[in-house]
């Protein structure tokens, strides 16, 4: 008893005070890894390091994702020195627990005079523990919500980042106006801002209910110590579970001991009990404050403690039962969700770029928010319940805040548990998270379309295009449908090209509408590559010819839909036909800045693809396949059931370049010539204009061509894809109008006897005069004296237009009816 | 701490914080009209100075040909000295809106900025600002893609990023489409600067034809810059009524020809000594514009706010009319 005197008390214990350097280091690093999150990301995948070193999130993502995911490595060493070292991560690296270390200091005072205590068994966070994991297998993966360095990541990202930044800012704001006062605040303001915190300042939706959560881990402090610690963390259920075989644990000297009882008041766990000097298993974080304390130096961490000297946390059976009967019943609360049953998985959420399909998402995805923190553009954000209660705090692009930046690809570099893979920049700006729509009802020149003709100031214009400004694919995924109003006023309707849109979501970002965008986009899953290849294989273009090299993979587009998003605006004349698909590619020559376009357009037989080439061609004819024509450097070619137009890309391409490129290509065409349609055959040949010839079905090809002053403003011809309509020019002799002729075939000849009674009606209600009644045609005199005959023969409808004499007009049509007749009997 | 507050001091420091607190707001929120910038007097020639350059050999440097190129343009106009005298603070507007390489013909070139900031410095500025409002929400990858945050740095400038409340009203005389926008404090404000460059970048743009000096007053507003877009040509006329700038540099080094004003496609870049690699210098923006449409194959007068700001009287839409010269480098 005397020894006890002779030693020495020791005044500071040393374990101590490199315990709380070490901790204070790490915290400095956790923040510093947070701030700087943008620039450190830039250059490698480090910054996650503390979220990758949970165990616990390690295997939640894993065993709901059921893959072993390496980039987890870290939380494996955590988890293999802790069998060694005992809870010591509690203690010395937990970033929460250092920021409730703090808080709890702060609370000192208060919490001595707070009279009120409230339950502290250290069991629930088992039983947390267990319903997790549980849940992990039966429902969904839960661990993120509760896994201490996702909730201080969130804190820091989501809660005091932002308001100390928007703090910052409005103080040095408000120094702005005053004089002389902010020649120095701005340059201060400027360099914390520059320095410390992002240049716009982040603010994320959500942030008030993780403020209450956070408040509320805070102010358990009021009550006991690092309370969630103690009773709620789960990751320190796991690591207490695992302390089992520490090498290092506290072992009080029995006779040194005077039971003063410091140490039981002051440890910040409780895990030492009355007497102090047994300690209970798995709550000691080795924090070394009892060490430091001891003014006896009784305490000493050593590997072998006295069997009498820890006692265990008592779980019992009813508890972990509450705990799985918990977990199961979770399971269809938190799928109950309304969208995702009728949308079949697909919510329109846009996630961030290079995610797993949802259902995968949900399951890898830890909630740490670290994806949030470093988007430059401020535009991921914590989804609340749009994904149903398992997706909650789950990362969601909001547009109309922020939109996914074309270079960046921050967010797949940091996710720690892989929800958001890793991806190249040429892949994410290739990859399509969302498409975008416009909703006509607000967009400004969509609406304004319809007041085009009341402008009145000439300078006024209802054109807009901000979306299509900004658009970031290279070759835009937003353009205009131009349209001139007879008042001359011009507007520039906006269309999503939706094959080349990426879903960033630029363009709903500054869609100048006021409150919703007049652009909106809507997430895809799974993402998808957009497409710059052809569905089918594409046989059309070669990849050379002689000297000529194809640029990248033609472009497919078939159906109408697709036509539309390739030639919107006269795609209407081209689906009259019986339209099967357009490729289209570019060649370019060798050694040279020449560049040539081709579209190769198919349709369903070859009179249509002779309509097309007839509507498009111009200039002189060309022996290129069965026709072909060309003008300068320009070149169209008929072939079968194909229509080739070719054309100059740059400005020096010559005429023989478009006929080489042109006679290979019709070589590489799949065999089959076309004859001209047979109704040709019945045109007079005598005074007939080659180019004037036009082949079609529907009236809205009727309706580009000019036949009289008159025009045709209701479908009196019955013009259907039933209907074969020829149309042909003829010299006048003098320099008058040239004659026109008509020859419309039905399938049905109570549709042309229907039709023919609807023309002498209009022609009448023209003001035309009947001249003669035969009784196979008749014949009207306009008021410029001008004569047109119509028949109606065999279902067979003529008309004939702008002849000069009565008797001429009568001749054509009689022709054409003996020809008809002729090749019917 | 241990001591309580009675009723009566509650009260009577609560009042006298709240006077306090009240009083601080009521001064900073006081309007007082500052003083606008006016055009600098200065002694620069009127005409237009473009200079080619060629950067075909082998041997030839591309920076050191822009830089060459900038200071023999300013040389010909008189010399950086006419305008910047000793002691001036002079901030040059490039244009840095997207987050795209200097290859890509969206941001102005990060040379044409160093060799103007080396020369205010020689001239004896000050202090030389560099900022603009950029297209992008984090005006940093921005600045530091098109490398002009780098370029200007090293030639000693000063580069800023725009604080997003340090926008002011200011009334638009005669202003067409619009009466009043807000304006970037550290462009238009007197006490801010002496000397405004204008350093646009000559791009095709899908809502206006054409982006080049005019144009390139957008990044000197805030607001709803999007609204802007509707009737365009009047109102771009109208800002530029209110920001004095001096000298106007006009980068046609490469120019974008198609999918601006973004860009990101090097076919769409024009390279060629024909249509680019130049660098026009005048004092007169419009003119700078007028023959900026040209290497477009455009004139002025088809350019609705080119049009625009010749009839408001902002400078004159015949490039030649006040002499023209052609230097090649």
């Amino acid at each position: 008893m005397s020894g006890q005197r002779t030693i020495n008390p020791r005044k500071r214990s040393h374990a101590y005070k490199i315990r709380i350097i070490v901790q204070g280091i790490l915290f400095v690093v956790f923040l510093f890894l947070l701030i700087f999150a943008d620039p450190i990301a830039e250059k490698d995948t480090s910054v996650n390091v503390f979220l990758r070193s949970s165990p616990l999130s390690a295997i939640g993502a894993m065993v709901a994702a059921k893959e072993f995911i390496v980039q987890y490595w870290p939380a494996l060493l955590l988890a293999i020195a802790s069998l060694f070292l005992g809870r010591f991560f509690c203690g010395w690296i937990c970033p929460l627990g250092t920021t409730l270390d703090v808080t709890d200091r702060l609370l000192t005072s208060q919490r001595n005079r707070f009279p009120y205590k409230i339950y502290d068994g250290k069991r629930f966070k088992f039983y947390l523990l267990a319903f997790l994991l549980l849940s992990l297998i039966i429902s969904y993966q839960m661990v993120g919500w509760f896994d201490p360095l996702s909730i201080a990541t969130n804190a820091f990202t989501v809660v005091i980042h932002p308001y100390c930044v928007s703090l910052v800012n409005s103080f040095f704001n408000h120094l702005h106006g005053f004089p002389l006062v902010n020649f120095i605040s701005d340059r201060i303001h400027s360099t914390l801002k520059e320095i410390l915190f992002a240049l716009h300042a982040p603010f994320f939706r959500g942030h008030l209910i993780f403020l209450i959560i956070f408040t509320a881990i805070v102010s358990f402090g009021l009550f006991y110590k690092r309370y969630w610690c103690r009773n709620v963390c789960p990751l320190g259920a796991l690591f207490s579970l695992l302390t089992e075989w520490s090498l290092i644990k506290r072992v009080v000297g029995e006779n040194i001991c005077d039971g003063c009882n410091r140490c039981n008041s002051e440890c910040k766990m409780g895990a030492i009990d009355e007497t102090g000097k047994k300690t209970q298993e798995g709550e000691c974080i080795l924090c070394m404050k009892c060490q430091d304390l001891c003014h006896t130096g009784a305490v000493r961490f050593t590997k072998k403690q006295p069997f009498d000297q820890s006692f265990s946390v008592d779980l019992t059976k009813r508890g972990f039962f509450a705990a799985c009967v918990s977990s199961v019943i979770s399971a269809p609360l938190l799928s109950l969700n309304f969208y995702k049953k009728r949308g079949g998985g697909d919510l329109g959420i846009i996630r961030p770029p290079g995610s797993l399909p949802e259902n995968s998402f949900l399951a890898k995805c830890v909630r740490c928010g670290e994806c949030m923190r470093v988007c430059k553009t401020n535009g991921l954000h914590p989804t609340i319940l749009e994904a149903d209660l398992s997706g909650m705090w789950t990362p969601q692009l909001i547009p109309r805040i922020g939109y996914c930046a074309y270079d960046c690809v921050l967010c797949t570099r940091v996710c720690p548990s892989g929800a958001i893979t890793k991806l190249p920049q040429e892949v994410k700006q290739k990859l399509a998270i969302g498409k975008a729509r416009i909703n006509r009802n607000r967009c400004i020149p969509w609406v304004g379309y319809a007041g085009l003709p009341e402008l009145e100031k000439n300078w006024r214009d209802v054109n807009c295009g901000v979306c299509e400004e900004v658009c970031p694919v290279p070759t835009k995924a937003i353009h205009f449908n131009t349209y001139v109003h007879g008042n001359g006023k011009e507007i520039r309707r906006v269309y999503v090209r939706e094959e080349v849109c990426i879903g960033c979501g630029f363009c709903e970002k500054v869609c100048p509408v006021s409150g919703r965008s007049a652009i909106i986009v809507e997430g895809i899953q799974p993402q998808e590559k957009i497409k710059t290849i052809s569905t089918g294989k594409n046989n059309l273009f070669p990849e050379s010819i002689a000297q000529w090299q194809r640029e990248g993979i033609p472009n497919e587009y078939s159906g109408s839909r697709k036509l539309f998003e390739y030639i919107n605006g006269g795609a209407e004349t081209y689906l009259a036909y019986s339209f099967v698909r357009v490729s289209n590619s570019k060649y370019h020559l060798k050694g040279s800045e020449k560049f040539i376009k081709i579209d190769i357009w198919e349709f369903g037989n070859s009179d249509d693809a002779f309509g097309i080439f007839a509507k498009d061609k111009a200039g002189q004819h060309v022996k290129i396949g069965d026709k072909a024509s060309s003008y300068e450097n320009y070149l169209w070619i008929w072939q079968g059931k194909y229509f080739i137009s070719i054309e100059p890309y740059t400005d020096n391409i010559t005429s023989d370049d478009v006929a080489l490129i042109g006679t290979s290509l019709v070589r590489n065409l799949p065999p089959g010539n076309g004859h001209e349609p047979d109704m040709l055959g019945y045109l007079p040949e005598e005074g007939c204009i080659q180019e004037s010839i036009r082949f079609f079905h529907k009236k809205i090809n009727l309706d580009n061509i000019f036949i009289t002053e008159k025009f045709m403003k209701e479908n009196v011809l019955h013009l259907s894809e039933h209907t074969d309509v020829v149309f042909a020019e003829y010299y006048s002799g003098k320099n008058n109008l040239p004659f026109k002729i008509l020859i419309v075939k039905y399938p049905d000849k109570s549709f042309s006897s229907d039709a023919y009674n609807n023309l002498i009606e209009l022609k009448k209600s023209w003001g035309e005069e009947k001249v003669t009644d035969t009784k196979e045609f008749d014949t009207f005199e306009d008021t410029k004296g001008r004569f047109s005959s119509v028949s109606c023969v065999n279902g067979f409808i003529i008309a004939s237009f702008l002849f000069e004499t009565k008797a001429m007009s009568q001749t054509y049509v009689n022709n054409i009816i003996i020809k008809i007749q002729a090749s019917q009997r | 701490m241990k001591e309580n507050i009675s009723r009566r001091t509650f009260l009577k420091t609560g009042a006298a914080i709240g006077a306090g607190l009240y009083g601080l707001a009521y001064l900073s929120s006081i309007e007082r009209p500052k003083p606008l910038k006016k055009l600098k007097e200065n002694a620069l020639k009127k005409s237009m100075i473009v200079v080619h350059g060629d950067v075909t050999g082998s041997d030839r440097n591309e920076g050191a040909v822009i830089k060459e190129m900038v200071r023999r343009g300013i040389r010909a106009l008189g010399n950086m000295e006419k305008l910047v005298s000793r002691g001036d603070r002079v901030v040059i507007k490039p244009n840095i809106a997207w987050d795209r390489k200097p290859e890509f013909a969206v941001n102005t070139n990060p040379y044409v900025i160093a060799a103007l900031i080396e020369l205010c410095l020689e001239a004896g500025a000050r202090g030389v600002k560099v900022l603009d409002h950029t297209c992008s929400t984090n005006p940093r990858p921005s600045y530091m893609m098109s490398g002009i945050e780098k370029a200007s740095q090293e030639a000693g400038a000063d580069v800023r990023f725009i604080n997003k409340s340090f926008f002011t009203d200011v009334k638009i005389p005669d202003g067409k489409a619009l009466n009043s926008w807000p304006f970037y404090e550290e462009l238009i404000h007197l006490e801010e600067l002496d000397v405004l460059i204008n350093v646009p970048i000559a791009k095709q743009h899908s809502t206006s034809r054409l982006s080049m000096a005019l144009k390139n007053t957008l990044g000197m507003v805030g607001g709803n810059r999007g609204l802007l877009h509707k009737d365009i040509h009047p109102k771009i006329a109208d800002l530029n009524k209110v920001v004095k700038v001096d000298l106007t540099v006009l980068d046609a080094f490469r120019t974008l020809k198609r999918n601006g004003p973004t860009g990101g496609r090097l076919e769409d870049v024009d390279n060629s000594f024909e249509n680019a690699r130049r660098i026009v210098v005048s004092t007169d923006p419009v003119a700078v514009d007028s023959y900026g449409a040209t290497l477009f194959g455009l004139k002025g007068v088809d350019i609705g706010f080119i049009q625009e700001s010749h009839d408001a009287g902002l400078g004159d839409i015949d490039f030649r009319l006040k002499g023209f010269e052609e230097i090649t480098v």
